[in-house]
């Protein structure tokens, strides 16, 4: 055997494979819904044939001889010869697992010959002998070992659609004729002359398939013989000249489409021939398959390499910036300087576009990934005896081709899951009102730099009572703890590895194998993972993740001399904490912000950076950079934050090896390296999140007595809002204002690339308009999954208050009828106004005589 | 129904697809038993269709549909090959027969394929491989 030559085209071959067989699946599959799809057959048929002509030219005899037999099966299939029945399919669907797992052999450098295909032949033979598997004939005019196997269509090639688009600029027709042989035909080739000249008769003949010389050839078998035909006459003159030679099967005549067309023809031809031309343009799947050569397949290793460039010239950049600002403080304002500077800035743009567009290069439709469930899930219901509806969306949803290979596995696990687990059996869900197919939603779409993909079904849905008394009994936690948990907390409990490997939670709770794998996964793509259930009505699962893995947005921080990146997905938010704020719990240093306890990492000491001390100044009022990762959080200490950019990630290479808490490097704009750090890697460390665990559920403990809030000041009244929608609280940023904007809303803000309206209450406070003042703070709450921003003359404090010490708006305020004043504490001897503003918005347009209310109190 | 020129080097060949087409309700126009007849009586004769063997003596089938082609290209020819050689039906069909029919020659095979090219309008020569 040419080994060399072999190698060289087995990674080819290998690709075209995977296209081959993944286009088996997928029409199998459709073809099992729908038996009767002349069109389905006929691009399994063609997938066959094509597997078949590769891997006898690749020597692959094992690999030849499966995909000849399902050629021909697919053969008689076609020509309505066999019908498609669950044997069948069943023994199809076994032929493609086997080609697969040769190809997985062959990958391994193994070769396909370990492999005994003997026994899918066996069965296979009599389904093509005209028998199914029953017995029972399933062959209606029997067609023996011998019969024609044919090839696929005439693929209309450039030249082809440029004779067609000619044809039709002068009023003619063109036809695809397909003619099928007799099943005992002998004499193909003859016979197909016998066509050819009539065809030749009608018009004029710009294709034929096969050619009258292949079929000349002994062995041929194919079933039929296709033309293309550019002519004057009509389909229904064709078909009758057709009949009226001898011997031969049922032909059918078809117009050629415009989305047939090779798209370049197509392209430059559209505007000068759209008036006369007839067929639609409706771009099928069949017609992209038919353009072929317009794209190149590039090893993914080019890629990442030119992309590496790309960072380069990135960090390179950014020095040239740094040098014209250097050249500038020394030499002031100088043209030549100046031009440095437009230079720059021009290769910024540049750069920009460049990397945008390699970008591009790297992504990929999900559908690569998708088109792999329906088989799948196909499979595990037939396994577990469920129904179920498996719908998939946004399948042209592009991501970076390392994520697609990267976010597989995870996926695959909770489809699993939901086939396995959460659908419940036909019966039991006919007996809960359910109709009795279940449904699965495999959803894919982008949002803003992320790529979000859900998985939602409408089984039994996640018990929390069960997974928290699963846990319990593993000593996964103590009672006490669960008692504490509220039901979001217990569900996320399935992601906890002591909880999701235990065989008893499985069974009880219908969920939960290696789902700590599975976030393990996604939290190592600098992914999140979030599972939103509800009893008895199903459970949807929300993986998150960045674009692409090659490129990061992330926030670069120093401490001391070091500068290192985080990942911006990971940043919860910073903030500059005062010394009341940081406490010491079991020897552990905590912070607390808005009243809830978080694990306090110094990363100067963690990282052994012990010569650089925090900065004087701010010793007992650190700044910290909270990290999150799932529902963990983490407070990392830092000296200051530079700023937000976009990293290239470099691995650290073998020979540096696996470094705790750093996920990579990179290179920064003044040349130097900064090190990536792996935010998943603090928030793993189990005695921090231990901590936060228990005194996250003491402070839920507590919650049921007090309720924190936040209060702040307008003007000299004070006010309060529940703490629990409350973000952040930030200094003013930038404020645009809007023209012609609703009463009440100051302006937008730009927060971490998002754009959060800001409301002045004062209107409705009856005060009279805010201005920007040095204790202006804008508190960012989340209502409704929107965040908006609330102006206030300066933040007080965080106030622990019972529901028993607040009097109700109605007790003491009778005449205010508005329903987000909840009521008035007092703290102090000072009387401080309690909003609901979670509860609901303020309409902006309310007006409030509050002031006057409180007068008269 | 249609008068015939029977071509065949093999008199009982003769005999039977002579029976076959009268029982179709055909007229024998002629027999020639070799090619160089058939082209004589063609031109003698006129008959709405021909029935070619290819090998015979003297001069053979396709050599014979090439002359007749030549001087009436509206000629109707249909192969009778008692030989199973498909590359010489091809070139048969190259030379300008319409259709054909090989062995074994069942009645119902030969009706039709007479039928069938008795129907086709009027063949003008634009086949053939002039």
């Amino acid at each position: 055997m040419h080994h060399d030559t072999m190698s060289e085209y087995l990674g080819l071959f290998l690709d075209e494979l995977d296209e081959q067989l993944q286009i088996l699946d997928e029409r199998l599959l459709e073809l099992e819904r729908d038996s009767a799809q002349p069109h389905t057959i006929g691009t399994i048929f063609r997938a066959a044939h094509t597997l078949k002509g590769s891997s006898a030219a690749m020597g692959l005899i094992r690999i030849k001889e499966l995909t000849h037999q399902m050629e021909n099966i697919f053969d008689l299939m076609r020509s309505d010869r066999l019908c498609v029945s669950q044997a069948l399919m069943n023994v199809l669907f076994d032929c493609v697992d086997e080609i697969k797992a040769m190809k997985g052999d062959i990958q391994e450098g193994r070769g396909e010959n370990e492999r005994d295909i003997g026994e899918l032949l066996g069965r296979l033979t009599p389904f093509s002998l005209g028998e199914g598997a029953d017995g029972r004939p399933a062959v209606s005019d029997a067609k023996k070992e011998g019969g024609g196997a044919a090839g696929p269509g005439i693929a209309i090639d450039g030249f082809h659609s440029k004779a067609i688009l000619h044809a039709w600029e002068n009023g003619f027709r063109a036809l695809r004729i397909r003619a099928h042989f007799m099943p005992d035909e002998t004499f193909a080739y003859a016979r197909a002359l016998v066509v050819n000249n009539l065809m030749q008769e009608l018009g004029e003949v710009i294709a034929s398939y096969p050619t009258p010389e292949e079929l000349a050839e002994s062995d041929s078998r194919h079933a039929y013989v296709e033309f293309l035909l550019l002519t004057s006459e009509e389909e229904r003159t064709i078909g009758q000249r057709l009949s009226q030679v001898s011997q031969m099967g049922e032909f059918n005549v078809t117009a050629v489409e415009r989305a047939e067309l090779a798209a370049e023809e197509e392209e430059r031809k559209q505007s000068a021939s759209e008036a006369s031309a007839p067929g639609g343009s409706g771009a099928s799947a069949e017609a992209r398959s038919a353009r072929g050569g317009q794209t190149v397949r590039v090893d993914v290793e080019r890629l990442e390499k030119l992309l590496n460039l790309v960072g380069e010239l990135l960090i390179d950049n950014t020095r040239l910036h740094e040098v014209r600002k250097r050249l500038n403080e020394q030499f002031g304002e100088q043209p030549d300087i100046n031009e440095l500077g437009d230079i720059a800035h021009q290769i910024d743009k540049v750069i920009g576009e460049l990397q945008d567009g390699m970008m591009k290069t790297r992504m990929l439709p999900i559908e690569q990934l998708f088109n792999r469930f329906p088989r799948m899930m196909r499979d595990v219901a037939q396994q577990v005896g469920k129904e179920f509806d498996f719908v998939m969306e946004g399948k042209e949803t592009e991501l970076d081709r390392t994520l697609i290979e990267e976010i597989g596995d995870p996926i695959i696990h909770i489809l699993r899951n939901c086939a396995d687990h959460a659908i419940e059996l036909p019966e039991e869900r006919l007996l809960l009102g359910k109709p009795r197919q279940g449904k699965i939603v495999l959803k894919a779409a982008h949002q803003d730099n992320h790529i979000v993909i859900t998985i939602s079904d409408d089984g039994k849905g996640i018990d929390p009572a069960k997974i928290k008394a699963a846990c319990v009994g593993k000593g996964v936690i103590t009672q006490a703890e669960a008692d504490k948990l509220s039901d979001h907390e217990a569900v996320q409990l399935i992601f906890r590895s002591g909880v999701s490997t235990a065989r008893q939670v499985t069974d009880l709770s219908g969920r939960g194998v290696g789902m700590d794998i599975v976030r393990a996964h996604i939290e190592r793509l600098n992914g999140l993972v979030d599972i939103d259930t509800k009893v008895g009505r199903g459970t949807t699962f929300t993986i998150k993740l960045p674009l692409t893995l090659a490129i990061i947005r992330s926030l670069l921080v120093g401490v001391g001399e070091h500068s290192f990146a985080l990942p911006l997905v990971n940043v919860v938010e910073i903030v500059r904490l005062e010394p009341e704020q940081l406490q010491n719990l079991q020897g552990q240093e905590v912070c607390v912000i808005r009243g809830s306890v978080f694990p306090l990492v110094r990363l100067a000491d963690k990282l052994g950076l012990g010569g650089a001390r925090t900065e004087s100044g701010t010793e007992g009022r650190p700044l910290i950079v909270m990290i999150g990762v799932a529902e963990k959080r983490v407070c990392l200490v830092v000296d200051r934050t530079i700023g937000n950019q976009e990293i290239v990630i470099k691995s650290l290479g073998s020979y540096v090896g696996q470094v705790p808490y750093l996920a990579g490097a990179t290179l920064l704009g003044d040349g130097r390296v900064g090190l990536i750090l792996d935010a998943a890697a603090f928030c793993r460390e189990d005695h921090l999140a231990f901590r936060q665990e228990e005194q996250h559920a003491a402070h839920a403990a507590s919650a049921e007595l007090e309720e924190q809030y936040v209060s702040f000041r307008m003007e000299r009244e004070q006010y309060a809002i529940r703490a629990g929608k409350v973000r952040e609280i930030i200094t003013v940023p930038q404020l645009f204002t809007i023209a012609a904007s609703p009463g009440g809303v100051m302006g937008m803000i730009q927060l971490r690339g998002r754009t959060v309206p800001v409301i002045d209450l004062s209107r409705g406070l009856g005060l009279a308009s805010r201005s920007l003042k040095d204790s202006s703070r804008i508190i960012v709450m989340e209502l409704d999954g929107r965040e908006l921003g609330i102006w206030t003359d300066e933040i007080g404090e965080i106030l622990k208050i019972r529901k028993s010490e607040a009097e109700s708006a109605l007790e003491v305020l009778p005449s205010v009828q508005s329903d987000w004043i909840e009521g008035v504490y007092h703290a102090r001897g000072q009387m401080i106004i309690l909003l609901g503003i979670d509860k609901r918005p303020p309409r902006i347009d309310e007006t409030l005589t509050l002031r006057e209310a409180l007068l008269s109190y | 129904m249609a008068r015939i020129l029977i071509a065949d080097d093999a008199p009982i060949m003769r005999e039977l697809l002579a029976s076959l087409l009268i029982k179709g309700g055909h007229e024998i126009a002629a027999e020639a038993r070799n090619g160089l007849e058939a082209v004589e009586l063609y031109l003698r004769h006129r008959p709405e269709l021909i029935t070619m063997d290819i090998t015979m003596p003297v001069m053979d089938g396709i050599t014979a549909i090439r002359h007749i082609r030549e001087k009436d290209p509206s000629a109707k020819i249909v192969i009778f090959s008692s030989l199973g050689q498909q590359n010489m039906i091809a070139d048969a069909i190259r030379a300008g027969a319409w259709d054909f029919v090989a062995k074994p020659f069942y009645e119902s095979r030969v009706l039709d394929v007479v039928s069938k090219a008795l129907a086709i309008p009027s063949l003008t020569g634009e086949t053939g491989e002039s």
